[in-house]
C-alpha cells in the first residue's frame, strides 16, 4: 500500500531503494514488472545513472563489453561499439527509467540521511533531505543500492590550498576548465586515469602523470558495431542473448588468472607485457611502466591508447606519488618538481568504508558502520545480522575483478525478490554471517588479491580482509545465492498492515 | 571434497584437454586425471580401462568420472563394468557408436598424417572447432599414441554398456560437433537410464571453445547430481 493514509501520516512503501544507478534501477524495473508491491527509488542526485552520471571525464567508457554490461532483461540492440562510452550508458539507464515507467516511483534530489529499523512496527523509518525540506518515509524492506565507487577519495596533499589553478576529482570533472595548451597534472593510474589521459594529452600543452604504482594494461579489443550487426540485433534479440552468453563465459575464463593458478596468471601477464613492449620502445619508460606486483592484484585495465599517449614528447611519467604543492609547483616524492595549471585527481573512491553505513541503524540502534568496524561482512553478500529486511546490493564481497558487475547485481536482485516473495521479514543469525565470512576468507586466501603483492582498494586495511570482491567465478556467486535461500531461517511475520495491492 | 576423475579425448593428454578444467575444478574438488599418452602402452581397450581404474583407485572417495570425446564412451564402459566404483558420469562430446562422421574424420587424419602432415593442423582445426570458435584454436596433439587412440575410437561401441550404467549421468552435447555429431550425445542420453542432457554452442573442441561454461555445468552436477530428474533436457544458462 503506497501513499499517506491521512493528514500528517507518514508515507509507507513496501520497498525503499536507495540509489538510482545500475543496482537501484535494476531492482526497480524488476519490482515494477512483477507488480503487487509499492516502491520508491530514492536518489540524492539531480539525475539517475550513478557511476555514469558522475563520471563524465573525457574518454569515460565501460571496461566490460556493453552487451554484457547491461541488463539481461533489457537488451539494447543499438550499442554503438564493443565498449560504450559513458554518455551512451547514461542514456541507456535514463531510457530504462522512462520506458519502464519508473518515473512516478523515482524521487530525485532526495538524500536518505537516516534509515533506522523500528522494532515495534517492524519496518524501516527513513529520514529524507529533499529540496522541499525534511520528509519521512517508512518501508517494509530497504534495498541499499548505493554503489561501491560513489564517494570520490582525495589524497591529503599538503599545500593543495595554495594551488591557484583548477583542481578536481575525475568523477567531478569541471568541464568549464579549458585544457587546450594547459599544463595538466594527472594523479593516479587506475581505470579512470588510463581512460582519460590519452584524451587530455590530445588537448593539453604538457601532461605529467604521477604514478605511485604502474597499472597492468591489456589490449582493448574494440570496434564499432556495424549497421548490419545493429539491425540484426534489433530483428533477432536472440542474437544479443547469444553474444551476451559468449562474452560472459569468455570473461569467466579470466578468473583463472586471479584464482592462484600460476600458469594462467603467467599467461595473462605475458599478454600484458607483450602489449607494453609492442607499444613502448624506450626501455627506460617500459621499465617505469612495468608493475611490481602480480597482474589482477589491482584492477587490470584495458587500453590500446594509454601507452602510446605516454610516449608522446609532451607527456611525462613521474614514477612516484605527488608529495606536496606550493603554488603552481608540484613536488613528487622523488623530489622532482613540475609546474602545472590544472590538477586532475584520478585517485579512486571510498570503497571498503562506505559512507552510507553511518546512516543505517539496525536492531538496538547499531549502525552498519559499527557492525562493519573491522570491515564489511554479510550473509550471501546481501543480508546483515541485526538489520532485518535490509538488502545490500554491490556491497560486501559482491564485486568482481574479472567480469560484469551487472551480472552480480542481477543475481542479487533475483535473491532479494525471492526473499520478498516470502512475504516476511528476512533475517540472518550471527552464526550464518560468521560462517559465510569464514567461507569467503578461505576462498580468498590463495587469490591474487591477497597473494599478489599490492595494496588495493579491494582490501580493508583494518582487517587485511578482501571485502570488496567475490573471490570466485561470477557463476559461482549466482549458485551460492541460490543455495543461500535454503540456508536461511524462516522469515519473521510482517506486522499486520493494510496489504491491499496497489 | 567430491572426487572427480578426468578422462581425456583423442589427444590422450589431460594437460591438453583439461588445461582449464583441471586447475579450476581442483579449487573445490579432489581431481585425478587419466593419461592415454604413454607410448609404451598398447592402445587396447583393456589397457585404457586399466588407466581409468588406476585414477579411480587414487581418488580418496568414490569419484565422478568426466569423460571428454573418446573419454566419454571409455568412462561409460568403465562405469558399466565397475558400478560400485563410480558415483556419477559427465559425458562431454561423446558417442554411443562410432558415427560416419568419426570414420570420415579418422580417414582425413590418416591421409594427412601420411601424405601432408604440414597441412594437418589447419585442416583438423576445421573439424574440431566451430566456425564461431576459431579464436580459440590450438595445435592438435599428434604422435604415435594419437594414431592408436583413433583406431581404438573407431571400434568403441558402448551401446550395450550404456544401458548398464546405474549412476546419475549428465550428457553434454556440442551443437556444432562435426567429429562425433550431436546425435551421438543424444543417443547416450537415451540409452543411459539416469541421464539428463544439455547442449553447448560449440564444436567438438568444447574444452577450448567454452571451458568456463563447461566448468559451470560440471560443478552444477557434482554439487547435486540429482538436481534435474532423469530425462530432463536442461536449457542453456542465460547469463
Amino acid at each position: 500500500m503506497s501513499g499517506a493514509t491521512g493528514p500528517g501520516a507518514v508515507e509507507h512503501v513496501d520497498v525503499a531503494i536507495v540509489g538510482a544507478g545500475f543496482a537501484g534501477i535494476g531492482t526497480a524495473i524488476r519490482l515494477a514488472r512483477e507488480g503487487g508491491r509499492s516502491f520508491a527509488l530514492l536518489e540524492r542526485g539531480e539525475r539517475v545513472g550513478g557511476t555514469w552520471r558522475d563520471n563524465t571525464y573525457p574518454g569515460a567508457a565501460c571496461d566490460i563489453p556493453s552487451h554484457l554490461y547491461s541488463f539481461s532483461f533489457l537488451p539494447h540492440a543499438r550499442w554503438s561499439r564493443t565498449f560504450a562510452t559513458g554518455d551512451e550508458i547514461q542514456a541507456y539507464l535514463e531510457d530504462a527509467v522512462e520506458n519502464e515507467g519508473l518515473a512516478p516511483h523515482t524521487r530525485l534530489r532526495t538524500d536518505v540521511t537516516d534509515a533506522s529499523w523500528d522494532e515495534t512496527a517492524g519496518c524501516w523509518r527513513l529520514i529524507l533531505a529533499t529540496a522541499r525540506g525534511v520528509a519521512h518515509l517508512s518501508a517494509d524492506a530497504l534495498v541499499l543500492a548505493c554503489g561501491r565507487l560513489s564517494e570520490p577519495a582525495l589524497p591529503d596533499v599538503p599545500g593543495i590550498d595554495t594551488f591557484p589553478g583548477a583542481h578536481f576529482h575525475s568523477a567531478r570533472w569541471d568541464h568549464s576548465v579549458p585544457l587546450e595548451g594547459a599544463r595538466v597534472a594527472i594523479v593516479g593510474t587506475g581505470a579512470s586515469a588510463v581512460q582519460l589521459l590519452p584524451h587530455v594529452a590530445e588537448r593539453a600543452g604538457a601532461v605529467t602523470l604521477f604514478q605511485r604504482s604502474a597499472a597492468w594494461v591489456l589490449p582493448r579489443d574494440e570496434r564499432p558495431y556495424t549497421a548490419a550487426e545493429q539491425a540484426l540485433f534489433a530483428k533477432d534479440p536472440g542474437e544479443i542473448a547469444r553474444l551476451r552468453s559468449d562474452l560472459f563465459w569468455r570473461g569467466e575464463e579470466l578468473f583463472a588468472a586471479r584464482s592462484g593458478d600460476a600458469s594462467a596468471r603467467a599467461a595473462l601477464q605475458r599478454r600484458a607485457l607483450a602489449h607494453l613492449e609492442s607499444q613502448v620502445a624506450d626501455p627506460q619508460l617500459r621499465d617505469i611502466l612495468t608493475p611490481d606486483y602480480e597482474i589482477g592484484c589491482k584492477r587490470a585495465v584495458f587500453s590500446s591508447t594509454y601507452f602510446p599517449a605516454l610516449t608522446r614528447p609532451h607527456v611525462t611519467v613521474e614514477p612516484t606519488a605527488l608529495a606536496r604543492i606550493d603554488g603552481r609547483t608540484l613536488t613528487a616524492a622523488s623530489g622532482r618538481t613540475v609546474e602545472a595549471d590544472v590538477v586532475v585527481f584520478a585517485t579512486g573512491f571510498a570503497s571498503t568504508r562506505q559512507p552510507y553505513a553511518d546512516r543505517v541503524h539496525g536492531v538496538g540502534g547499531e549502525s552498519l558502520a559499527a557492525h562493519w568496524a573491522t570491515g564489511m561482512t554479510s550473509f550471501a553478500s546481501t543480508l546483515v545480522h541485526g538489520f532485518p529486511n535490509l538488502f545490500v546490493v554491490n556491497g560486501p564481497n559482491g564485486g568482481l575483478g574479472h567480469n560484469s558487475a551487472v551480472y552480480m547485481i542481477e543475481a542479487q536482485i533475483d535473491f532479494i525478490l525471492d526473499l520478498l516473495d516470502a512475504d516476511g521479514v528476512a533475517h540472518v543469525p550471527a552464526e550464518a554471517e560468521a560462517a559465510y565470512t569464514a567461507e569467503l576468507d578461505a576462498a580468498s586466501a590463495e587469490t591474487v588479491w591477497l597473494q599478489g603483492g599490492c595494496r588495493s582498494w579491494y582490501i580493508d586495511d583494518r582487517s587485511a580482509r578482501l571485502t570488496l570482491l567475490w573471490p570466485g567465478f561470477a557463476h559461482e556467486f549466482r549458485a551460492r545465492l541460490e543455495r543461500a535461500l535454503h540456508e536461511l531461517p524462516l522469515p519473521l511475520p510482517l506486522p499486520q498492515k493494510d496489504r491491499t495491492p496497489i | 571434497m567430491t572426487a572427480v576423475v578426468l578422462v581425456p579425448g583423442l589427444s590422450g593428454r589431460p594437460e591438453r584437454d583439461f588445461w582449464f578444467l583441471a586447475p579450476m575444478l581442483a579449487r573445490t574438488h579432489q581431481v585425478e586425471t587419466v593419461s592415454f599418452a604413454d607410448p609404451a602402452e598398447p592402445s587396447d581397450p583393456d589397457a585404457l580401462l586399466a588407466r581409468i581404474g588406476e585414477a579411480v583407485a587414487r581418488s580418496g572417495e568414490t569419484p565422478i568420472l568426466v569423460g571428454y570425446g573418446l573419454g566419454a564412451p571409455a568412462a561409460v564402459s568403465y562405469a558399466a563394468l565397475h558400478p560400485l566404483d563410480v558415483t556419477g558420469l559427465v559425458l562431454v562430446a561423446g558417442w554411443l557408436t562410432p558415427s560416419l562422421a568419426l570414420e570420415h574424420y579418422a580417414k582425413v587424419w590418416r591421409r594427412l598424417a601420411s601424405k601432408a602432415p604440414f597441412a594437418l593442423p589447419e585442416v583438423i582445426a576445421g573439424y574440431l572447432y566451430s566456425a564461431d570458435g576459431f579464436a580459440t584454436v590450438r595445435e592438435p596433439e599428434t604422435g604415435a599414441h594419437t594414431d592408436g587412440l583413433l583406431e581404438w575410437a573407431l571400434h568403441l561401441d558402448v551401446s550395450e554398456h550404456a544401458a548398464l550404467v546405474q549412476c546419475p549421468t549428465l550428457v553434454i552435447g556440442c551443437a556444432n560437433d562435426q567429429v562425433v555429431s550431436t546425435h551421438q550425445s543424444k543417443l547416450l542420453f537415451g540409452a543411459i537410464p539416469d541421464a539428463r542432457y544439455t547442449e553447448l554452442r560449440s564444436g567438438h573442441a568444447v574444452v577450448d571453445e567454452r571451458p568456463a561454461e563447461l566448468l559451470h555445468l560440471i560443478t552444477g552436477f557434482t554439487a547435486d547430481p540429482a538436481r534435474y530428474a532423469p530425462g530432463t533436457i536442461v536449457e542453456e544458462a542465460r547469463p
